[in-house]
């Protein structure tokens, strides 16, 4: 600590003294979309002459120091039309920008500039942002747009498969990939298990998803964060926005509230294969919706407050069988408040919720469970000068996990009423990072977070001998179950266990030229929380875990290092990136482990570490007719589980084994051709290799049924994935002179039908008794349409 | 309740056009390995002198001829508490046979094969069981399928666990069902059958028994692999490999495959209406 803090005290030092030479004034403000109102985030601001520049921030704020004179500002946003705007200097400004969208632009002559030159300049790496609309225009399964989704085109993204929930990130897990939704956490971001996502992109406003060299500010998940923000609303008119397609259909409303001063924004879709299932007059019933709504207010210049809720829910129901529900509640209050031109806070106040509901009426068993979270969080960015920016700000997050409370669903059932015990926690985070141009050439950023977990009771813990809950039975060669040997009974907020963790981040950028840059950075990110899922692919019943004596903090280091370039005036961007990520304390199960309902999860896990490395190449086309990108990505990610103190190699005799993610080639190629004013076309490609499977190396005979035989973890494969879509979108001509707007996209998902294998699953054919392997593949070719509309 | 989860997400893949189809895939080969069935079930109200275990060899997996029997073995069970000796004499066709089994609850029972000079050994705990109480019906997951629900009463005072065996002409093998008191500890317990060849005029044998701690889980993994639930699919647990408790004493590294248990059960049939 003592060495970190020296270096931040030394650095800020060095750049006081160059500080005092020129006289300097600041120009702050807010950047906007004309049309909307709505802040924009990202957007560059550069002054070409002295190649200074700075970005917004999630709140549309900027603020950079200036030597005093006359200066052109260019401000420019990837889809606006670039403003360039003389701005004299002779004192601090408060100057805000309305950009113009590009295609609602009437001038003809756009002004070319680099804008995505500030992507060059900063230390940030590792770093994609998709805005709502290219979201929109990625071709999507039965015409979905879909967040989720469409992030697992970029580089070094991948999931499970077609209906697996979640995605991964450069070789880390699902549960390691920190989703936000204005602030708020997200814990389980699938619909319908995971065939969609419960992001309705008409509420979107930006999506960034940070995939290493992540900033000081986001802590708790090893792997990446996904930041994605909802609109806040038009506040110059009133707008409808909605759409009617295959599986859903949604409708957004946003107006003005206040005159001028605020704004709101109400989202709503639900899907109708309910509808459709009760049409063929079937008992199932399937669906889920969502709720998003968000409302601002501009209290005066220097203060905004917000408002945003999300709620959504999935109801599965099977006659006289089962009942599912499961779904995300959140809630957040913001405060803005722009302490000076160079000083900007947030302070945010966010609850939120995952809870589901099994009902198994054969059993009678209702079984809920939930997590609640209450998250308060101040963050300041401030804006020391033009060559030196610090953000700092601390958090705090009480969590309490209700793993299961079994009930009896009709009186005349026979189950025990049951509560699994609940677990209650703290997180704490205080960080800061500096932002610090050392020449022109090179910029730095050094971040430190200290983060701090509490897990407390009440709860009764069980103690084993050795304080070993898993040991290794060397005559049989297998890890068991201990038997508890007592119990310890913490009181109420009394401390079970508790961790600390410095988590330093480092990023250095050196610009080669106005065109190209190499950036490198370190990162070092503790995961308190644990999704206990041993299926291939998470599902909406998994538990989240705390950290405890048993089950230790994930420690995640990742190095990076990358070339980006910018080509022919922006047109194109090229980014290489090469990483390298560990993880210390992944826990991995004993062979049969059973994690549904389980109260000691301490006796099925073993703590292990993972690894992963990869090279990942993307070339982007942002202008013209034709934009779009070419993702690849060649990666490796591995995990071991040694047994440690409980004896023995380990699982997978201790040897290194793949993850159920690794995939070693990953190429997406996604394009959007503008034919016309009329129609747009799209496309994309995914070629994956097959995920890794464990295939059998035999089988015997057992109680009359042949049994298959398994040995290594992972070695296996299923065949290599690969997959074309193509959608075309129509506008009708008529739209230019009407207040009513409207599209029809049609789609193809796989248009070669390819099947793809979800699954590969081998046993026994219950007619024949003979062995086979049966391939599950999910979407063969499926056609779409889909109408949105606007006025 | 395993496997209702299982089934849940298998119907949620179905709704979305989800196809299935017989592959052609190259598997690896474990080579053969020693396969122990030592299956000591007694049914309640018979004496349970008669037993029979029987010992095999692994195969590759898509073998068609996958039973390779194993003569020549030297098969004894020894009662720890009396030190009574049990000789399983050779069929000459993989079984080995006693005329003289003495089966008591709780006793513990030690295996030792011999074989091919190498020397494996097992031991156990023979599970009573209660009584089947029951046998009741109910609409299943599909049209004209019902599920069959076999209802006896669990002892309070222990952690009990069960394995269901149920075997029907329509089924080429038997299907199986294990179930533990997790949440009806004291109650009327219940082990559940449901297949979609479940239709009226169907008659089961239906055998229930009780079975120890280690064998549950065993058992419990052994039918998740089995495949025989149409497992797979991205909320499948990783396979992986099946020890049981037969252990070669001079080489523990040696995969055995299979298990020495001992059971009592009780057994009935039923016709679905």
């Amino acid at each position: 600590m003592n060495y970190y803090l020296r270096l931040f005290f030394l650095l800020t030092l060095f750049s006081y003294t160059n500080f005092f030479g020129q006289n300097k004034h600041t120009l702050s403000g807010t950047v906007y979309d004309k049309n909307s109102n709505e802040t924009l985030i990202g957007v560059t601001i550069y002054i070409p002459e002295l190649n200074a520049g700075t970005d917004t921030n999630e709140y549309g704020f900027y603020s950079i120091t200036l030597p005093e004179g006359t200066h052109k500002v260019q401000v420019s946003y990837l889809g606006f039309t670039t403003q360039v705007t003389e701005v004299v200097l002779s004192k601090n400004t408060t100057k805000d920008f309305k950009l113009i969208e590009e295609s609602e632009s009437l001038e003809e002559v756009v002004i070319e500039t680099n804008i995505e030159k500030l992507n060059i300049r900063t230390p940030q790496m590792s770093v994609n942002k998709l805005s709502a609309a290219s979201i929109k225009k990625i071709p999507v399964v039965l015409g979905e747009v879909d967040v989720i989704k469409s992030i697992q085109l970029l580089p070094g993204v991948t999931n499970a498969g077609e209906g697996a929930s979640g995605f991964n990130v450069r070789g880390g897990a699902e549960d390691q990939n920190l989703i936000l939704l204005d602030e708020a956490i997200i814990y389980n971001a699938s619909h319908l298990f995971g065939f969609f996502s419960v992001f309705n992109n008409d509420a979107i406003k930006d999506v960034k998803l940070y995939k290493g060299g992540i900033p000081a500010k986001f802590g708790g998940r090893a792997s990446s964060v996904l930041d994605i923000r909802q609109k806040d609303g038009n506040n110059k008119e009133f707008k409808l926005t909605g759409g009617i397609g295959l599986i859903s259909s949604r409708l957004t409303a946003e107006a003005p509230l206040f005159g001028d001063k605020g704004s709101f924004l109400i989202a709503g879709r639900a899907s109708y294969a309910n509808i459709f299932l009760a049409l063929a007059n079937n008992e199932n019933r399937v669906g889920f919706y969502d709720l998003n709504f968000k409302t601002s207010y501009k209290l005066n210049d220097k203060n905004r407050l917000f408002f945003s809720t999300y709620f959504g829910n999935d109801d599965v129901s099977f006659e006289n069988s089962f009942f599912n529900s499961y779904g995300n509640f959140s809630a957040n209050l913001r405060w803005n408040n722009i302490i000076s031109d160079k000083l900007f806070s947030n302070l945010s106040a966010i609850y939120s919720r995952y809870n589901y509901d099994l009902q198994l009426e054969f059993v009678g068993l209702d079984w809920l469970s939930r997590i609640d979270n209450y998250n308060l969080k101040y963050d300041l960015d401030y804006y020391l000068n033009d060559k030196l920016k610090f953000d700092f700000g601390v958090s705090g997050i009480y969590y309490k996990f209700n793993p299961g409370e079994i009930r009896k669903l009709t009186p005349e059932s026979s189950i025990n009423e049951d509560v699994l015990d609940q677990k209650f926690a703290v997180e704490t985070g205080i960080y800061t990072s500096l932002e610090h141009k050392i020449s022109k050439n090179l910029t730095a950023m050094y971040g430190l977070r200290y983060s701090y977990f509490n897990r407390f009771g009440s709860q009764i813990l069980n103690t084993y001998a050795n304080n070993l809950p898993v040991v290794y039975n060397s005559s049989f060669g297998i890890y068991e179950r201990a038997e508890p040997t007592g119990q310890v009974s913490y009181g109420n907020k009394e401390s079970i266990a508790s961790f600390g963790n410095f988590e330093p981040r480092f990023a250095l950028s050196y610009q080669l030229n106005e065109k190209s840059s190499i950036k490198t950075s370190y990162n070092r990110m503790a995961q308190y929380l644990h999704l206990i899922s041993n299926t291939t692919s998470a599902t909406p019943l998994d538990i989240w875990a705390p950290s405890g004596e048993f089950l230790k903090p994930q420690i995640a280091d990742q190095y990076a290092i990358g070339y980006f370039r910018n080509l022919k005036n922006n047109t194109y961007n090229i980014e290489i990136e090469s990483y390298y990520k560990t993880v210390k304390n992944r826990v991995d199960y004993i062979n049969g482990a059973e994690l549904i309902a389980q109260n000691t999860i301490e006796r099925e896990i073993l703590n292990g570490n993972s690894r992963a490395y990869g090279l990942e190449f993307l070339l982007r086309k942002n202008k013209g007719d034709l934009t779009g990108w070419i993702a690849y990505t060649l990666s490796k990610s591995e995990q071991r589980t040694l047994g440690g103190r409980a004896g023995g190699p380990g699982l997978n005799n201790g040897d290194w084994y793949n993850t159920p993610f690794d995939r070693t080639h990953d190429v997406s190629v996604t394009g959007n051709y503008k034919y016309n004013d009329k129609w747009t076309f799209n496309a994309n490609f995914v070629f994956q290799t097959g995920r890794p499977v464990t295939y059998p190396n035999g089988q015997f005979q057992y109680n009359g049924l042949s049994i298959p035989t398994y040995s290594t973890r992972n070695a296996d494969r299923l065949p290599s994935y690969n997959r074309l879509d193509i959608s075309a979108t129509l506008t009708p001509r008529n739209n230019k002179n009407r207040k009513w707007q409207s599209e029809w996209v049609f789609g193809i998902y796989n248009l070669y039908s390819r099947r793809n294998a979800a699954s590969i699953s081998f046993g026994v054919n219950n007619q024949t008794g003979a062995n086979e392997a049966e391939r599950t593949s999910i979407f063969g070719i499926t056609p779409s349409i889909t109408y949105n509309f606007k006025f | 309740m395993k496997k209702s989860i299982y089934i849940l997400f298998i119907t949620i893949s179905t709704i979305f056009s989800s196809c299935t189809d017989v592959v052609d895939v190259d598997v690896p080969n474990g080579g053969a390995r020693l396969v122990v069935e030592a299956s000591i079930d007694w049914e309640k109200g018979t004496p349970g002198n008669e037993q029979t275990i029987k010992l095999s060899t692994s195969t590759a997996f898509f073998d068609s001829n996958p039973n390779i029997p194993v003569t020549g073995a030297t098969v004894t069970v020894t009662k720890e508490n009396d030190g009574a000796q049990f000789i399983f004499t050779d069929q000459n066709n993989g079984e080995y046979l006693t005329t003289n089994f003495i089966p008591e609850i709780g006793a513990v029972y030690n295996l030792n094969i011999v074989y091919n000079g190498e020397t494996y050994i097992a031991s156990e705990t023979l599970v009573g069981f209660t009584e089947i109480n029951s046998v009741t019906q109910e609409d299943g997951f599909n049209e004209d399928e019902f599920r069959v629900r076999v209802l006896f009463d669990d002892p309070e005072d222990e952690v009990n666990y069960y394995l269901g065996e149920f075997i029907q002409e329509n089924l080429a093998v038997p299907s199986l069902a294990s179930v533990r008191d997790e949440f009806v500890n004291g109650n009327e317990a219940f082990v559940l059958h449901f297949d979609e060849k479940n239709v009226p005029g169907t008659e089961i044998d239906i055998k229930v028994f009780g079975i120890s701690e280690e064998f549950y889980f065993y058992i419990e993994q052994l039918i998740q692999q089995s495949g025989t639930q149409g497992g797979g699919g991205p909320f499948q647990t990783t396979p992986a490999q099946l020890k049981g408790n037969c252990v070669n004493v001079n080489d523990p590294s040696e995969e055995v495959l299979g298990y020495f248990r001992l059971s009592q059960f009780a057994r009935t049939n039923y016709t679905i209406q």
